[in-house]
């Protein structure tokens, strides 16, 4: 189940890099570097759904305390980072030549900061040493709680007074159809890469699991 | 640096860094599949001595 599925993200990234680089018109005020917006909206888009994965795993973890809940919650996480990363990364190198400076204060730039921040503590808390079921537990819930922020940075931008540009609804106004081709395509395949990536670190932990299980086995 | 620098170094930083951690699960991955195999191996000869 998991070739086809490796095989069409594959395909997918060669798509969108080719959307996004070539076929897709170079914007007229900020040039080629707006190109970068592909893969950016694609990182954001892939946080959001981890994030929120965690905190619906976590929910599920303390209702039933199924391990598959926490294994979820935690392999999420860990990708949800990985591209809030990314998403900090490449908007930085966009703002340098389009603001002038790396980094600043500005309060979608400070939520998303936060929101990292956040959940590097969650996979810290994951990673001490302690009771696992009790490690489980409070993680489900810093996990529920973290996630109060992601709708912040999406509402800091609108509702605050920012520099960071609304591409979609209040202030922007959109963007031309060719743009949106390449956007849409690029957000299908960073869905299809988070579901990639989910499965691959949920297997790890499975294993893990399995691991620790034989250990006892042989043991006895 | 020109624009079309920051777009390369965004796009390379980008796709290295997701290429390194599916490498990184893929080897994890392996080496777990390598763990497994060993401890029901050495559980299996343990049973097998223990029938003996």
């Amino acid at each position: 189940m998991m070739k086809p599925l490796v095989i069409l993200t594959f395909l997918g990234m060669i798509l969108s890099l080719y959307l996004a680089l070539i076929y897709a018109p170079t914007e007229a005020v900020m040039g080629h570097i707006q190109r970068i917006f592909y893969f950016h909206m694609g990182a954001v888009w892939v946080a959001t759904i981890a994030f929120t994965v965690v905190f619906i795993a976590s929910i599920q973890y303390l209702r039933k305390e199924s391990r598959f809940w926490d294994i979820l919650a935690l392999s999420s996480a860990e990708i949800g980072v990985l591209f809030t990363t990314l998403t900090i990364i490449t908007g930085s190198i966009w703002a340098k030549p389009i603001w002038g400076t790396w980094w600043t204060w500005d309060p979608q730039l400070t939520t998303t900061f936060i929101l990292w921040i956040l959940y590097i503590a969650y996979l810290m808390l994951r990673s001490a040493t302690g009771s696992n079921l009790k490690k489980a537990k409070f993680a489900a819930v810093f996990g529920i709680i973290a996630f109060i922020d992601l709708p912040l940075v999406y509402l800091s931008v609108r509702l605050m007074r920012g520099i960071s540009p609304v591409v979609f609804g209040g202030r922007g106004g959109g963007i031309a159809p060719q743009m949106m081709v390449a956007l849409v395509v690029c957000l299908i395949t960073f869905t299809l890469l988070y579901i990639v990536l989910l499965k691959g670190r949920m297997t790890i932990e499975g294993m893990k699991d399995e691991v620790a299980r034989l250990r006892v086995e042989e043991m006895e | 640096m020109d624009n079309l620098t920051y777009l390369f170094w965004g796009y390379t930083i980008f796709w290295v860094a997701i290429f390194i951690y599916a490498w990184s699960l893929l080897k994890k991955s392996r080496e777990l599949r390598r763990d497994i195999e060993s401890f029901r191996d050495s559980i299996f000869m343990g049973t097998k001595r223990s029938d003996e």
